[in-house]
C-alpha cells in the first residue's frame, strides 16, 4: 500500500489545468476517476506522491488554479 | 468536379484549413470519447483537447482566464445565452440598424414576452454610426449595448473599442458579435473593453459548423439558456455555478472543438495580420474592378480598409435572385443572394425587401479568382435584354 496526495476539483477543466502545469513544472502527476471514499464535484481527481504535497501546492497557487480539496489517499 | 469559385465566406468558410479535417478526423478514428464525463484515459484525453482550445480560443481574445470561454453551438446561440440569461422586464437595450437576425428576433422576441426596451441606433447607408449616439442614448435603465463587429451585409467595421469605452463609463455591458471578424480582425476583450464576446468556429476561425462560443469578461448575474448534466456536481440536481459548467449542459460538439482548436492554431501561425492583409488586397481588388462595370451598384463604404472581405451589390435590371442563380449555373460562382438574415441592414443601406448579391472572401480565395468573375459578371451584363 502506499499514500498519494489526491486533489479535487470543482469541474473537470480545472482538473486538466492542474496536471498540465504540474506536468510543466516536472510533477509526476496522474488523473484517476474520484475514488467512492471522497466526494467530489467533477469525477476525476489528480494523484501525485505525497511528498511532492507541497512543491505541488505552492505551483497551483502560484498559477491561480482553483481546486476544491487535497486528501491523503492510500491506494493498494 | 466543376471547377468551383466559393464566394460565400460570409455564410461558411470554405475550404478549411487540411489540419482542421485532420484534427476532426483524428478525434473521431483515436479518440472518441466524451470528454470529462469519465475518469478513463479516453474521457482524459478528449477533456485535453477541449481544454487546449479553451486556451488556444482564450489568447486569440484576450480571456485572461480559460474557464471563462464558453463553449456554444454557434453565435446565435452564444447571444441567445446573453439575452435571455441577462435581460429582465424592464431593462433597455442598445443596438444598432445594422444587425443580423440572430441580435434582433431574440431582442423582439424579449421586447414581446417580458417587456425590455430597444433602442435602436440608425447607422448611415455605408454602415458607419458615431460612437456618441450611444451615450446620449443611454438610461438608467440600460443594461446592455449589443453590436456586430462588422456588417455580414455590407462588411462595414464599427467602432467597438469607442463604443465599449462608453459602456463601461456607464457601468453598461457591452457584447460584441465577432460572427463575421474573429479570426481576421484582432480582438481583445481588455483592450476593446468588451464584456462578453460572443464568436462562431465555422467562418473566420476556420472550423467545422455547430461550434461557437461565449467568452465572458467578469462572471455576470447571467442564468444559463439549458440546465443538465455538466459532469460535475453529479451529486446535485442543482445546475452548478462554476464556469465553463454553468453554460455547458450536455453532451459538447467535441469533434467540433477538435476541429475549432485546429483552426485557432492555423490563425495564429499565419498571423491574424497576414490573412487580413491577404483578405484586404483581394478585396481592394473586387471592389475596383466592380466599380468599374457600367451597370452594378456597389453598397457599403467601398474602402477595403475600413470594411472586411464583404461586398455587396446589384445589377441595374436584374434581380439579385436571377445573378445568383446564372453565376452559380453558368460560372460556377457560388454567392449569397437575398436579405442575408439582416433585413434591418438592408433597410439601412436602401435595399429592402429585395436584397443584395453578396461576394464574401476568405484567405483561400485567390486573385485570378476574382478576374474570372468579373469577366463572368460582364457576360451576365451584357447577356441580359430589356424585355
Amino acid at each position: 500500500m502506499k499514500s498519494f496526495c489526491l486533489i479535487t476539483f470543482y469541474a473537470t477543466h480545472y482538473a486538466i489545468k492542474a496536471e498540465m502545469i504540474l506536468k510543466k513544472n516536472g510533477i509526476d502527476v496522474e488523473l484517476v476517476p474520484v475514488p467512492r471514499k471522497f466526494s467530489s464535484n467533477c469525477g476525476i481527481a489528480l494523484t501525485l506522491p505525497l511528498e511532492k504535497e507541497n512543491i505541488a501546492m505552492d505551483i497551483i497557487k502560484n498559477n491561480k488554479v482553483q481546486i476544491e480539496k487535497t486528501y491523503q489517499w492510500d491506494r493498494d | 468536379m466543376k471547377k468551383i469559385i466559393y464566394f460565400d465566406n460570409a455564410a461558411t468558410s470554405w475550404h478549411k484549413p487540411d489540419s482542421v479535417y485532420n484534427a476532426m478526423n483524428y478525434f473521431m478514428r483515436k479518440v472518441g470519447a466524451n470528454p470529462g464525463r469519465s475518469g478513463h484515459s479516453k474521457s482524459i484525453e478528449a477533456a485535453r483537447i477541449v481544454y487546449e482550445t479553451r486556451q488556444a480560443v482564450a489568447k486569440l481574445f484576450g480571456v485572461k482566464d480559460s474557464s471563462h470561454v464558453v463553449f456554444t453551438s454557434n453565435a446565435t446561440h452564444a447571444l441567445n445565452i446573453v439575452f435571455k440569461g441577462l435581460l429582465q422586464p424592464g431593462d433597455n437595450v442598445i443596438t444598432t440598424s445594422i444587425e443580423h437576425n440572430s441580435v434582433m428576433r431574440p431582442l423582439h422576441y424579449l421586447e414581446k414576452t417580458i417587456g425590455i426596451r430597444i433602442t435602436v441606433i440608425p447607422c448611415r447607408a455605408d454602415g458607419t454610426l458615431l460612437p456618441e449616439l450611444f451615450e446620449e442614448k443611454i438610461e438608467r435603465d440600460t443594461k446592455l449595448i449589443v453590436i456586430n463587429h462588422a456588417s455580414n451585409v455590407i462588411g462595414t467595421l464599427l467602432p467597438i473599442r469607442e463604443i465599449g469605452k462608453i459602456s463601461r463609463e456607464h457601468g453598461v455591458l457591452f457584447l460584441v458579435d465577432a460572427a463575421q471578424t474573429a479570426g481576421v480582425i484582432p480582438l481583445d476583450m481588455a483592450k476593446d473593453n468588451i464584456d462578453l464576446l460572443a464568436f462562431t468556429g465555422h467562418k473566420g476561425l476556420m472550423g467545422p459548423q455547430g461550434i461557437g462560443g461565449l467568452c465572458i469578461r467578469n462572471p455576470v448575474d447571467m442564468a444559463p439558456l439549458m440546465q443538465g448534466g455538466t459532469g460535475s456536481n453529479s451529486e446535485y440536481e442543482i445546475q452548478p455555478e462554476v464556469l465553463p459548467d454553468k453554460y455547458e449542459s450536455g453532451t459538447l460538439n467535441t469533434v467540433g472543438i477538435a476541429g475549432l482548436g485546429a483552426g485557432v492554431k492555423f490563425i495564429q501561425e499565419k498571423c491574424i495580420l497576414n490573412i487580413r492583409k491577404y483578405e484586404k488586397a483581394l478585396t481592394e481588388q473586387l471592389i475596383k474592378e466592380l466599380s468599374t462595370i457600367a451597370g452594378i451598384k456597389l453598397y457599403g463604404l467601398c474602402n477595403a480598409e475600413k470594411q472586411i472581405s464583404i461586398v455587396s451589390f446589384n445589377i441595374d435590371g436584374l434581380k439579385p435572385s436571377d445573378i445568383g442563380y446564372k453565376l452559380d449555373k453558368e460560372f460556377g460562382i457560388m454567392a449569397r443572394v437575398g436579405l442575408h438574415c439582416a433585413p434591418i441592414a438592408h433597410k439601412t443601406i436602401g435595399t429592402f425587401p429585395e436584397g443584395t448579391v453578396r461576394f464574401s472572401l476568405s484567405y483561400f480565395n485567390k486573385h485570378k479568382e476574382i478576374d474570372y468573375t468579373v469577366q463572368a459578371l460582364k457576360k451576365i451584363i451584357k447577356s441580359y435584354k430589356p424585355r
